[in-house]
């Protein structure tokens, strides 16, 4: 009985009332480079982080060249404040000074930053504009790794929005977050993400 | 042998891309029931291996680019 609440505290865990997951994860380089960004990032705004990391922060077995973060759309001042504090630990690519980064970020276009002279990996920062953007933000998952704290889109979007990017890659995450929650995934709001997006056929194919 | 010399059984290939793809599929059934049943600490490790390797060897070719 012991060793049994044992192996449960060791591994990965997802309380789906209190929308938190929980790993006893090694930190392996990527996360450490997401953390850093992340705990600038979050003394300004909230966040979410979409797309491929989230898959891999769950264990797939496979690396990326960039982290998709979201954040809410913030005025010029509290852009500027952002911006001069992540200047002094990370090289952006696309903007040099704040006011750049402002008109980026409202045209709608990512920002990204990477620890200078190193360009891989990368994080690439972008306004919340869609529905499916604002979405994510608001229902976020918590995901706890050991003393840290990070916010991911919900499981349902993302494996939905994975079969709509198509890749192979893209089709593999979701197979590998379906597989690895399918008893703790919403299988309703899953269905409505996947009807939303008109990807039945493609979830029929690689996931079902 | 020059490329208009090879000759190109296209129904082999896309019999291999299949079978490429089932067994990236069944790696990923695999690799999900190791997460399940192995501590995080365990396959974390792993994981890192890989994940590092891959940072550390792109970072050495920022830093050789740049001596270039």
């Amino acid at each position: 009985m012991f060793l049994y609440l044992l192996i449960l505290i060791i591994l990965m865990e997802y309380n789906t009332e209190e929308k938190t997951i929980t790993i006893d994860k090694e930190l392996n380089l990527l996360d450490k480079f997401v953390i850093t960004f992340i705990d600038i990032l979050e003394k300004y705004t909230d966040y979410v982080i979409v797309s491929g990391y989230v898959s891999i922060l769950l264990g797939r077995s496979r690396a990326t060249e960039d982290v998709d973060l979201l954040i809410p759309t913030l005025n010029m001042e509290k852009v500027k404040e952002l911006f001069n504090e992540l200047s002094t630990h990370f090289e952006c690519m696309n903007a040099f000074r704040a006011e750049e980064a402002f008109s980026l970020l409202s045209e709608k276009i990512s920002l990204r930053f990477f620890y200078p002279g190193n360009p891989l990996p990368n994080i690439e920062v972008k306004f919340a504009k869609t529905d499916i953007d604002r979405y994510s933000l608001n229902n976020k998952l918590k995901v706890i790794i050991r003393d840290e704290v990070l916010f991911i889109s919900p499981l349902e979007l993302q494996i939905a929005f994975k079969l709509f990017l198509g890749s192979d890659k893209d089709f593999e995450d979701a197979k590998h977050l379906h597989l690895l929650f399918e008893e703790q995934l919403d299988k309703k709001l899953l269905e409505q993400f996947i009807n939303k997006l008109n990807v039945n056929n493609e979830f029929r194919r690689f996931i079902g | 042998m020059e490329p208009e010399e090879i000759n190109v059984d296209i129904d082999e290939l896309k019999k291999w891309k299949e079978e490429n793809n089932r067994d990236r599929t069944n790696f990923i059934i695999y690799w999900v029931n190791y997460i399940k049943t192995h501590r995080d600490s365990e396959w974390s490790k792993e994981q890192s291996n890989l994940i590092d390797s891959q940072i550390m060897s792109a970072s050495r070719f920022t830093i050789e680019e740049s001596k270039v």
